[in-house]
């Protein structure tokens, strides 16, 4: 009587660990263990079958020394011979059903001391074998006991079978992700190209968008936005002069004044990039807007649309900042490059009119922790052509980011945190 | 769940095991553990004194089993003591009294296996 209070106990226990969440492997193991602890044996493994290789490899091993690599090999005959064996296959009583297959594995059978070989099968299908050594203390199982490990083995099919799918699973999520991070790599690799290609039409511009990108990726990063939302606005660096492809070359590199109707091509570029890239569905929010944006001020006296204040997203907003900065420290073919001190005292003056004074903010407190070496690796100091006095620098920055005050109509404070929305 | 251990004490060249908790799959590994640590040390003959783990499962046997399997290949020996009556016949119905003998209490069990060492020594 014990001993049926014991079997009941154990397959209770079984049903416990195989609808448990542990991982596979634990699962098996502990299916494992709790069959030997049940038939009083030593020895066993479970092996799963791996269709593409022909083999039952191990999944869980219990007395064999870790270091016996064992495998079983089947042919198609033997594939068939499990799939209709019985749940119990005696090696001493009914070993002729699968005898090929014991007879072609024999020394590993060995090595395990096997005595009773389980195919696990889910719906027909073969997923793997349980072999379970000879009893401890000697002698034949009984029949109750063959009776234990057939119910047994049928619930450890299905821990089996899941390590199958999950297997299976795993192996898909492996290649989706290989294929995307593929994808995403053409995906820049073609921008950081459309960049290049831009910035091509103007020897003075070689490097702007990739400049743009940079610093505003500093100020992204300074602000504490999420990892899509700075490969957004690495990208929106790269392409926010992408309209200029259908200004001519000739306007572009004028170095006199542009004459009205020049002026109003130039000023179409935003709104041929919005056309342009609003047909794309990025994965990192709409960077049309901040194509479209990036010449607008924040009094409202920029282009295309006039937008003012809260009107204006996070995102252009900072393009905007970079776009100038850039345009600033470069030599433009209407001008020389001026000075950085004299950049920043503009970006000061300017902030509240043209730039949201808290991007401004940002991007001097930036400049400064690369100057003092608080930010490791930096992103904006690299791209100056220029010499600087990293001194007076200092002191030039410390002198502008003094509390900025907001013009009468510039737009408003945003939320400077971490996940802001900044498209 | 309170957690699982092993004290181990020495009396002469004897190793007691003093288990406390629930003998299952972690229980059962620990002690498999300790065994296999102590038999490199040189040591032969265990007891293990079940006083505090009222509870073993199947997959607590199985490891039992391990460490029975150990010992005997170490030519050691190992003796259970302290076991509840239900433990005790479930060791028994799965035949590992055969290589374990069961004593009562520690004390039993010590005395036995230093007699049995006393009788040995006098048959040399």
């Amino acid at each position: 009587m014990n001993k049926i209070l014991y079997n009941f106990s154990s397959l209770n226990d079984l049903c416990k660990v195989i609808t448990s969440d542990g991982n596979v492997e634990e699962v098996t193991k502990s299916g494992l263990l709790l069959i030997l602890g049940t038939l009083s044996t030593s020895r066993g493994v479970i092996f799963h079958y791996a269709a593409s290789s022909s083999r039952m490899e191990i999944l869980a091993r219990k007395g064999i020394e870790d270091h016996l690599d064992l495998s079983l090999i089947l042919d198609k005959d033997d594939l068939q011979h499990l799939l209709l064996a019985p749940y119990v296959v005696n090696i001493h009583r009914n070993r002729d059903v699968i005898e090929p297959f014991l007879a072609a594995n024999q020394n590993v059978l060995e090595s395990i001391n096997a005595d009773c070989l389980c195919p696990l099968r889910v719906g027909g299908e073969l997923v793997g074998l349980l072999v379970i050594g000879e009893r401890f203390s000697g002698g034949e199982y009984s029949d109750e006991d063959l009776q234990v490990l057939a119910m047994m083995s049928q619930q450890l099919s299905v821990a089996v079978y899941n390590h199958k799918l999950f297997s299976r699973l795993e192996r898909k999520v492996d290649e989706n992700r290989s294929l995307y991070d593929n994808l995403r790599q053409i995906y820049q690799d073609t921008i950081q190209a459309f960049a290049v290609a831009i910035d091509a039409k103007d020897e003075y511009t070689q490097g702007h968008s990739a400049r743009v990108a940079q610093y505003a990726v500093a100020i992204g990063e300074e602000l504490g936005l999420s990892g899509d939302e700075l490969e957004g606005l690495r990208l929106a660096g790269l392409l926010h002069d992408i309209g200029k492809v259908t200004v001519d070359s000739s306007i572009i590199r004028k170095k006199e004044s542009l004459d009205p109707l020049e002026v109003k091509q130039m000023h179409r570029h935003p709104s041929v990039g919005y056309e342009i890239l609003s047909n794309i569905k990025f994965p990192w929010g709409d960077l049309s807007k901040l194509a479209r944006h990036h010449h607008e001020s924040v009094d409202g006296k920029g282009y295309p649309d006039g937008l003012q204040g809260e009107e204006l997203i996070l995102g252009a907003r900072i393009i905007t900042l970079g776009d100038s900065f850039d345009a600033m420290t470069s030599n433009r073919p209407y001008r020389r490059q001026i000075g950085l001190e004299e950049t920043l005292h503009e970006i000061k003056r300017c902030s509240g009119s043209q730039f949201d004074p808290m991007v401004s903010r940002i991007l001097f407190r930036v400049l400064e922790k690369e100057l003092t070496g608080e930010i490791a690796e930096p992103k904006i100091l690299p791209c100056l052509k220029m010499d600087y006095n990293p001194v007076h620098l200092l002191h030039v920055l410390r002198e502008v980011n003094q509390p900025l005050r907001p013009a009468a109509n510039a737009v408003p404070l945003r939320r400077e945190q971490p996940g802001m929305e900044y498209m | 769940m309170e957690k699982f251990c092993v004290d181990v004490r020495y009396s002469n060249d004897v190793v007691i095991f003093q288990t406390q908790g629930y003998i299952n799959d972690l229980g059962g590994e620990t002690i498999e553990k300790r065994c296999d640590d102590i038999l490199r040390e040189g040591y032969r003959k265990f007891i293990i004194n079940f006083d505090n783990s009222p509870i073993i499962n199947s997959m607590g046997i199985s490891f039992l089993i391990g460490v029975i399997d150990r010992i005997n290949k170490a030519e050691g020996s190992v003796y259970f003591s302290n076991l509840t009556a239900s433990n005790s016949e479930v060791l028994k119905l799965m035949g590992l009294t055969k290589f374990a003998p069961i004593f009562s209490t520690e004390e039993d069990a010590v005395h036995h296996v230093l007699g049995r060492r006393d009788w040995m020594r006098r048959e040399q």
